[in-house]
């Protein structure tokens, strides 16, 4: 080892010390119990796929690990919807239809991304129908559990939507289950609409369409276009927009208006119709002018009494 | 003379006034995931396949919202997966917390499901620390494992069937996290020892 020419031995010897002692302290003291976290991310979320018997296809999705390093376990599970607005319940009991491959298992470091391919075959034999289903990542990330408690793993979804069908045989149907607002509303609040679409048919659609909303001289003041959300086979959804809220803002309505909701379900030609009407006051407005003016007038009687 | 002049004048000033053509480089993080709604690896020939899609399609395969022209991924994040109580006191409560947290959530909902393999369970052995009873849960005399998302001390037990939605969204936000609570209190009566069970979260996109 060269000693530096600026220092003198004892100099030289205190810092090789000093060194010497940082060493031990760092290999002294235990390595720190990192947290161990998981992150995935999954694209695409969803995917929509209308097959005949006898076919196949496959799409590929690409799974980042953004945590530690992992072990991904893939599976399918049968779905179905839990409310009006999408969200799903994974029946884990149902057996999934055997028309699906995939990787079922591959290490995932950190910051790694895979691509895996999901290969749909359909037998000759397959019967015609819809099936809703969740491709799982499951992440198996070792934690360490010192005496008692919880390990944590965790899933990311991405849905399938499969319909079985031979050429020319799908044929969407739906009706209007409520569109609606307050028969009364005020003009400085923004007009809220509720829209429910039943799909009355066996397979699922997206519902394209949208609200005209006409002044009292019929003339078309605004269009709300609906969010081109999928309805399962026999099922209802409320329908927003892109912005998650199903409203009208205008500046300062006033008086009567027509609201005309319209959908053409997907690969339909057969637009469906609704028309409501509804007054719009600024009667928030007139109630506080009553208010002010009432107690204007209450003061001066006050006043004089 | 005067016209070469000109000329190289006129000729400095295009190499001054045009913009220089430079390359750039997009690297986001969205950009590095590729739309796959073509079908790249079908078996069907991609002419059959062809985009806008036809009035009655046969078959096809759209990946992604329509409503979403990027393709911007599904995020799920679970900041700790170690819940250790350590080594549990009779009549003093353990808690521990995680977070939950799903990222660009622009497609406008998503839906959060647990479900436990069993009750907290001794290592090598069938003895159990019971499920809490769904409530309030502030006093040091009730006994049992459960979790709590809300902060009025409401705790449930945990589901071993099948998965139960314990968070839904409609929401647009970037991200939406969510703590979750894990707490344990034990009577003098548990046998002594080291309990444990597998906890599983799944976050599931609208569809």
């Amino acid at each position: 080892m060269k000693i530096s020419s600026t220092l003198l031995p004892h100099q030289f010897i205190k810092r090789q010390v000093f060194l010497f002692l940082l060493i031990c302290l760092f290999l002294g003291l235990p390595a720190p119990a990192l947290a161990q976290s998981l992150s995935l991310s999954v694209w695409p979320p969803i995917i929509d796929v209308i097959l005949q018997p006898g076919k196949s296809i496959s799409q590929t999705y690409q799974l980042k690990n953004l945590g530690n390093d992992t072990i991904i376990i893939t599976s399918i599970i049968p779905f179905k919807s839990t409310d009006e607005f999408g969200h799903i319940q994974l029946l884990p009991q149902q057996a999934p239809p055997q028309y699906f491959s995939l990787l079922d298992s591959f290490p995932l470091k950190t910051g790694q991304t895979q691509n895996v391919v999901l290969k749909i075959t359909i037998p000759e034999t397959a019967p015609l129908a819809d099936h809703y289903l969740s491709l799982l990542f499951q992440a198996n990330t070792k934690s360490l559990i010192k005496n008692s408690g919880s390990t944590i793993t965790g899933s990311i979804a991405s849905n399938i939507l499969l319909t079985i069908s031979q050429p020319n045989t799908i044929n969407h149907t739906a009706s209007i289950k409520q569109f609606s607002t307050n028969k009364f509303l005020d003009s400085l609040s923004p007009i809220p609409f509720t829209f429910r679409l039943q799909n009355t048919s066996d397979n699922h659609f997206k519902a394209i369409g949208q609200i005209n909303i006409f002044n009292l001289f019929k003339q078309k003041i605004a269009t709300i276009s609906f969010r081109e959300d999928n309805i399962l086979a026999h099922s209802i959804r409320q329908l927003t927009t892109t912005s998650s809220s199903l409203n009208w803002n205008p500046l300062f309505p006033l008086g009567k208006y027509t609201a005309t909701a319209t959908i053409t379900p997907q690969n339909s030609t057969n637009p469906i119709s609704q028309t409501i009407s509804f007054f719009v006051f600024p009667y928030k407005l007139l109630l506080a002018l009553i208010l002010f003016f009432l107690f204007i007038k209450l003061s001066k009687y006050i006043k004089i009494f | 003379m005067y016209q070469v002049i000109t000329t190289l004048i006129f000729t400095i000033f295009l190499f001054i006034s045009s913009t220089p053509v430079i390359a750039q480089t997009i690297s986001t993080e969205s950009s590095r995931f590729k739309f796959t709604n073509l079908n790249s690896a079908s078996d069907i020939p991609s002419s059959n396949l062809s985009f806008p899609p036809p009035i009655n399609p046969d078959q096809s395969l759209k990946a992604g919202f329509p409503y979403i022209k990027t393709a911007i991924p599904f995020i799920f994040t679970i900041s700790e997966l170690s819940i250790d109580f350590n080594t549990l006191t009779p009549n003093t409560p353990s808690i521990q917390t995680n977070k939950l947290t799903i990222s660009n959530n622009i497609i406008g909902g998503y839906s959060i499901a647990l479900f436990a393999n069993q009750p907290l369970t001794m290592k090598n052995s069938s003895i159990t620390i019971p499920d809490i009873t769904p409530g309030i849960w502030k006093d040091n005399s009730i006994y049992g494992y459960g979790y709590s998302i809300t902060n009025n001390h409401y705790f449930s037990p945990f589901p071993y069937d099948s998965p139960q939605i314990i968070i839904s969204s409609n929401n647009l936000n970037s991200a939406e996290t969510t703590q979750v609570t894990y707490k344990v209190n034990i009577n003098n009566s548990q046998s002594i020892g080291d309990y444990e069970n597998i906890i599983n979260f799944i976050a599931a996109p609208i569809y």
